[in-house]
């Protein structure tokens, strides 16, 4: 049988269904029996999904460290 | 100076690559942008923090220098990250350096959320904030995953932004990072499991 620390540790793997059939049954029987994990699997379900919408609304930074490696490059790119 | 655009004011691969073989100062900018920190974080991950930055610096100049024959096979941002991994490779077997693993390594076996029992110390109660688009509507929360995944090891942060950003296979992950399976995916586990940490104290606080 499961235990708590189990579901934490196996709980990306189920999400990404990457868990055998056994090992994926075994974790749904503690998740229905156990509310504690129910919400635990669901927030990282939720955290993942927060995660992959970050790209969407991050804005790319242009510094001039960056500036002046781009200059750089191109520099050089000219050279070649 | 700094500036800030949006990604999808770049255009394509293709663009950016016709612009930089012009010697269009823009498009190196926004390429270097684009491109730099990932290239960066991935050399960190394989040979750590000392010799990072340059290897991403050499790695742009051996890309640029065959970018006329870059035939679009993969997309640009894998093709960097190739020729950054390839290099950073390079570099630890002649600097016959042990790459430390992750630091956080042993944190499952110390972690004080379970009982001597393996059960759960407290509740876990759900979030009030509970759906993705609310999270990231809250300007905080977006703040704290933000900072989190800033703060997480090399390893980690590569294997969460090339899984859950950029959709990348476990098996490229693994070839690109030269890493087991089973590494990779607790590493993964990890970067997901300490931003839902952040998140829960967040929420269990206000």
């Amino acid at each position: 049988m499961l235990k708590c620390r189990d579901i934490e540790a196996m709980a990306s793997d189920y999400l990404d269904k990457d868990l055998s059939f056994q090992q994926r049954m075994a974790f749904k029987l503690h998740l229905f029996l156990c509310h504690n994990c129910r919400n635990h699997v669901r927030q990282l379900k939720t955290t993942i999904l927060s995660i992959r919408q970050l790209p969407a609304t991050h804005a790319v930074i242009v510094d001039d460290k960056m500036k002046a490696l781009a200059k750089h490059l191109q520099e050089n790119a000219s050279k070649q | 100076m700094t500036e800030k655009f949006d990604q999808k004011d770049f255009g394509d691969d293709a663009a950016l690559i016709k612009g930089m073989l012009a010697g269009d100062s823009t498009a190196f900018e926004i390429a270097v942008a684009l491109y730099h920190p990932k290239m960066v974080m991935i050399a960190k991950a394989i040979i750590g923090e000392a010799f990072a930055e340059e290897i991403a610096q050499d790695a742009w100049i051996s890309a640029i220098g065959s970018l006329a024959d870059f035939g679009g096979r993969s997309s640009l941002y894998t093709w960097l990250v190739q020729i950054t991994a390839n290099a950073a490779k390079t570099r630890l077997r002649r600097e016959k350096r042990q790459v430390s693993l992750d630091e956080n390594w042993q944190q499952l076996d110390t972690d004080d959320r379970f009982n001597h029992k393996d059960h759960w110390r407290e509740q876990v109660s759900q979030w009030d904030i509970d759906t993705p688009e609310a999270i990231i509507a809250n300007h905080q929360l977006k703040e704290i995953i933000q900072q989190t995944f800033a703060q997480l090891p090399p390893q980690q942060q590569a294997v969460l932004t090339m899984y859950d950003l950029e959709g990348e296979s476990m098996q490229e992950i693994c070839n690109i990072l030269n890493i087991s399976a089973s590494n990779a995916r607790v590493l993964l586990h990890r970067a997901r499991s300490a931003i839902q940490q952040k998140i829960h104290q967040y929420q269990e606080n206000s």
